[in-house]
């Protein structure tokens, strides 16, 4: 980040990003050439990544469902990502037209494609921001405007946290978020691990390495400790399609085949 | 759809299986937002309608076409959706039409399914072309506000800021920089910033340069001398970087120079000035201590290290008396003088505090150290003429000499201070080797000092009650008040590890009020229990306490809090306080006795005689428990020791006054004791120092010996 804060950010498609990358997985058509060139690389050594998104996105589905079910009207989606199909204010707005969405995520063109999809919604907006810089999300003007931080809110950090290596201090940015939050907030996280699957991730991990966003994964007590300070909501850690499964054959025989830990925590 | 048709009141019977079959097939295909349980509501419709077109007597593709439609619209857009839709359908409706019908119906699912899907995909890659534009736009926008930005800094800069050519040349320079080097716009652009510098310096940053360029450096930064138009020589901190294109190839170098020739040239004062001291000018503190630093690191095995102290003796009284001019006369002419005596090769010399000098020697020997430094001694002492008169100055010096290695320097200078200050204390104009133990337990000393006032706060200290006895009969006299120190590393520490600390650094007052409340306290406790049979509760006032304006203040806030009564308490005063420094009779003692108190005269040893104790007004005096350890541990009492305590014993009866004797802790003591005519004692023989519910069967006794 030496990026003089006044210097505009590379609006850069010649190179694949996570962001569009993702899209490609899901099976999406908001992507380039570039990306689908890597993704069809990754899919050769790692065919589960269309499964490890796919149920990492139902996860985010059932995760925010239940949010809202617990009342939760508020959410701050960090690293959302290209808007696709099931985004995170059409599933809560669908239970409740007043929630209110702050989406977030530090690629321009991301951001820009959400501002198109939400024009028109005054219960959302999207900005450009880093996970990696608290006070840029939490201070900002627009966050600001959109959430009541007095009141509980839904904190979305799907399947961002593996894009942030150690040296970022992974644990010290989840406790700057957690501070942040009223008691009564919830958190829901994914993350990829090498506990499962682990050949075809740490090929995964050996592709990303070089592009824009390179992964790390972690193990259960590494994901399980970014949960410090919450209280675990049932079933606690486990793999994406065991959180809260809508049916038995969701769940599958191996559940570990998403590569993706999931878990849900409330602030007390 | 109805929950009705889900359930099976559909007229096709195995429609929800089919429906279900469906489900499971397609939901691993594409990221539907949708519960497995509302895709099949969905998917059984959709079933529903291509049933019912397949068994009409006129086949109509436009229920499968939209069919096809509606599965890109429930986002099954994955792709193996289509695949895995078509499987499902021709397996499971074959047995339900011809085989030319079920063709066709297949192909009108694939044909809308393809139809929409193009146009989701169409639809998708349009918005996102819009969000890039968008995205470029907004950065675009932000690029031309940072141009706008970085013109402002180049123009208004009081930095000079130049932009040149890869070769080096200057192309655009700001006003600043033009300023800075006296050169127009136009001159500079036919130059380098080389050019401007002063040949070896030149040749130096072109050299770097082309390392920057190189990629060897990433930036370059220095401080240079620089030349002006009209050749006067200016210094400037210099910053060159390279600005790279999208390639990372080296594009243009921007170079930025700030004037520093005012800073430059105070700071060659300073940094003389900031290392010595301005009056000797020896090293000072800082500087000297670095260069002992160097001198240990440097020092093989087997070398030895001495470091000396010297103290000007009496300096203070001079500057007192004397002009401040007079006492800086002395101090140079003694730095002058060591620096005659300690040569450059033999060892280095510092003014490391105001009156004090320090030498180290490397390669030392003792015997080395002591001859030096009686050498310095003796030439320091020599008349100094100051301000028309002639000063004579002893020094004082304390001697570090030991092995170089693992020689800590600050350790070294300090040992050096401490045995500076025995020397001091010795009667000063001499020197003092350091020896390790009465240093360590010197600091030893120093650090508990350091530790008590947080150790008061923090409750760390306790207090016990020790029995007096009648010597003859064991009955119970009285209790002394005993204050310990539970230390959380040193353990359990008694008043004579600590008391005098307190006593000189100045936190008596408040472990002493500590333990009168405390005393008092008890005192009012026992009373209310047991009444008159409580004996009286002595306790000892520190002779800082005693010389205290505001002790009757204290002693007055203290009772009155406690609700004791002063008649229950006994103080104890050092046989120093008695009398004043004319030799009257101390005015402290009558306002002790005014306020009711009984005063004991305790730590009475042989040489503070009661003779004149006669008509001061006393309750007793109290053989220190030193003194009556001098009789000794042999079955037979030390005989002269028993004089000394039968001196001091008869001068006490003469003065009409009752003696006690602490520190009793054998039998044959107390035996001896007694046939000298001490009345009272306390100590181990008598009991142990106890907790209050420990001594509570005594008072109820009357006896040190309650049988419990």
């Amino acid at each position: 980040m030496d990026r003089p804060d006044w210097a505009p950010k590379d609006v850069d498609i010649e190179k694949a990003s996570a962001a569009r990358l993702y899209d490609f997985f899901l099976g999406g058509s908001y992507n380039f050439e570039v990306d689908r060139e890597l993704g069809r690389k990754v899919a050769a050594v790692a065919p589960g990544v269309f499964d490890f998104t796919r149920l990492n996105r139902a996860f985010l589905r059932r995760a925010v469902r239940y949010l809202t079910e617990q009342g939760v009207d508020q959410f701050l989606d960090i690293g959302s990502g290209i808007p696709t199909a099931g985004n995170v204010h059409e599933i809560a707005q669908k239970a409740n037209p007043d929630a209110r969405i702050v989406y977030v995520d530090n690629e321009p063109v991301a951001v820009a494609h959400s501002d198109l999809l939400l024009e028109g919604n005054p219960n959302a907006v999207a900005i450009e921001a880093d996970l990696r810089d608290p006070d840029s999300i939490l201070g900002n003007d627009r966050t600001r405007q959109m959430l009541d931080f007095s009141r509980p809110i839904g904190l979305l950090t799907v399947a961002v946290y593996h894009f942030i290596p150690e040296s970022d201090d992974p644990l010290g940015l989840a406790a700057r978020y957690r501070a942040a939050l009223p008691s009564g907030s919830y958190l829901a996280l994914s993350h990829v691990t090498m506990d499962a699957m682990g050949e075809q991730i740490r090929q995964l991990i050996d592709l990303y390495r070089n592009s824009q966003n390179p992964v790390t994964a972690r193990t259960r007590d590494q994901f399980a400790a970014m949960f410090d300070g919450f209280e675990l909501v049932e079933p606690g850690v486990v793999f994406t399609p065991e959180w809260h499964p809508e049916s038995p054959e969701d769940v599958g025989e191996h559940p570990e085949e998403s590569a993706v830990y999931a878990a849900v925590g409330r602030k007390p | 759809m109805t929950g009705e048709d889900e359930q099976g009141g559909s007229m096709y019977p195995g429609l929800a299986e089919f429906a279900r079959l469906w489900t499971g097939a397609v939901l691993p295909t594409s990221n539907v937002p949708l519960s497995r349980g509302e895709l099949n509501v969905i998917l059984t419709g959709f079933a529903e309608l291509l049933m019912t077109s397949l068994h009409a007597e006129q086949f109509d593709h436009s229920p499968a076409l939209e069919v096809g439609r509606g599965l890109v619209a429930s986002q099954l857009v994955g792709p193996k959706a289509l695949d895995a839709t078509i499987r499902v359908l021709s397996r499971y409706l074959r047995s339900e039409a011809d085989d030319d019908r079920l063709v066709d119906l297949l192909g009108a699912v694939a044909g809308g399914y393809v139809d929409a899907l193009r146009d989701h995909i169409f639809l998708q890659q349009e918005t996102l072309k819009k969000a890039v534009f968008r995205a470029r736009d907004a950065a675009e926008k932000a690029l031309r506000a940072s141009e706008r930005r970085f013109r402002t800094v180049f123009t208004e800069s009081v930095v000079g800021i130049a932009i040149g050519d890869i070769q080096g040349h200057i192309v655009n320079s700001n006003l600043a920089m033009q300023e800075m080097l006296g050169y127009s716009a136009d001159e500079l652009r036919q130059r380098t910033p080389y050019d401007l510098m002063p040949r070896k310096d030149a040749e130096e940053v072109s050299t770097a340069y082309r390392k920057l360029i190189n990629g060897q450096f990433t930036s370059l930064r220095s401080e240079q001398q620089m030349l002006r138009s009209d050749n006067e020589p200016i210094w400037v901190h210099i910053a060159v970087t390279l600005i790279k294109d999208e390639n990372g190839l080296p594009d243009y170098p921007v170079v930025m120079i700030e004037d520093i020739t005012d800073l430059h040239l105070l700071q060659d004062r300073w940094s003389h000035q900031v290392a010595h001291d301005p009056l000797t000018n020896l090293h000072n503190r800082a500087l000297f201590m670095s260069k002992v630093e160097t001198a240990v690191g440097g020092l093989g095995p087997g070398d030895r290290i001495g470091l000396a102290c010297f103290g000007l003796d009496g300096l203070s009284v001079i500057n007192a008396g004397a002009s401040d001019q007079v006492g800086d006369k002395i101090l140079k002419t003694a730095a002058d003088r060591l620096r005659a005596v300690v040569d450059d090769d033999t060892g280095l010399l510092g003014r490391v505090d105001g009156d004090r000098f320090a030498l180290l020697a490397v390669r030392s020997s003792t015997q080395g150290m002591i001859d030096v430094v009686e050498r310095a001694m003796a030439r320091i002492a020599e008349p100094v003429l100051a301000a028309g008169r002639e000063y004579s100055v002893t020094s004082s010096v304390g001697i570090v000499e030991r092995a170089a290695a693992g020689s800590n320097p600050f350790r070294l200078l300090a040992d050096a201070e401490l045995a500076l200050q025995w020397a001091k204390r010795d009667g000063r104009a001499q020197w003092q080797l350091f020896e390790a133990d009465r240093g360590s337990r010197q600091r030893r000393d120093f650090e508990l000092a350091a530790q008590l006032p947080a150790a008061l706060r923090g409750g760390q200290f306790a207090v016990e009650f020790e029995p007096v006895a009648r010597v003859a009969n064991r009955g119970l006299a009285g209790f002394s008040l005993v204050v310990s120190w539970d230390h959380p590393e040193q353990g359990m520490l008694s008043a004579k590890d600590f008391l005098h600390l307190a006593e000189r650094t100045g936190h008596m007052l408040p472990l002493g009020s500590w333990a009168l409340r405390q005393a008092c306290d008890q005192a009012r406790e026992w009373h209310d229990e047991h009444g008159d049979r409580t004996p009286p509760l002595s306790v000892a006032l520190s002779d800082r306490m005693v010389g205290d304006q505001d002790l009757s203040a204290l002693l007055l806030a203290v009772l009155d809090a406690s609700g004791a009564r002063a008649e229950q308490l006994v103080l104890e005063v050092s046989p120093d306080m008695l009398r004043d420094a004319d030799g009257d009779p101390a005015e402290v003692l009558t306002v002790l006795t005014d306020l009711g108190f009984k005063v004991l005269v305790g730590g009475m040893t042989a040489s503070c005689c009661p003779h004149g104790f006669g008509g001061l007004p006393l309750h007793g005096v109290k053989l220190a428990p030193e003194f009556v350890a001098t009789l000794g541990e042999d079955d037979k009492p030390e005989p002269s020791a028993e004089r000394a305590i039968g001196g001091v014993v008869s001068a006490a009866q003469l003065a009409e006054l009752p003696v006690h004797a602490a520190g009793v802790h054998h039998e044959r003591h107390a035996v001896a004791l007694r046939e000298l005519g001490v009345e009272l004692g306390q100590g181990d023989w008598f009991g142990p120092p106890s907790l209050p519910f420990e001594v509570e069967p005594m008072i109820i006794a009357g006896t040190v010996d309650p049988d419990w």
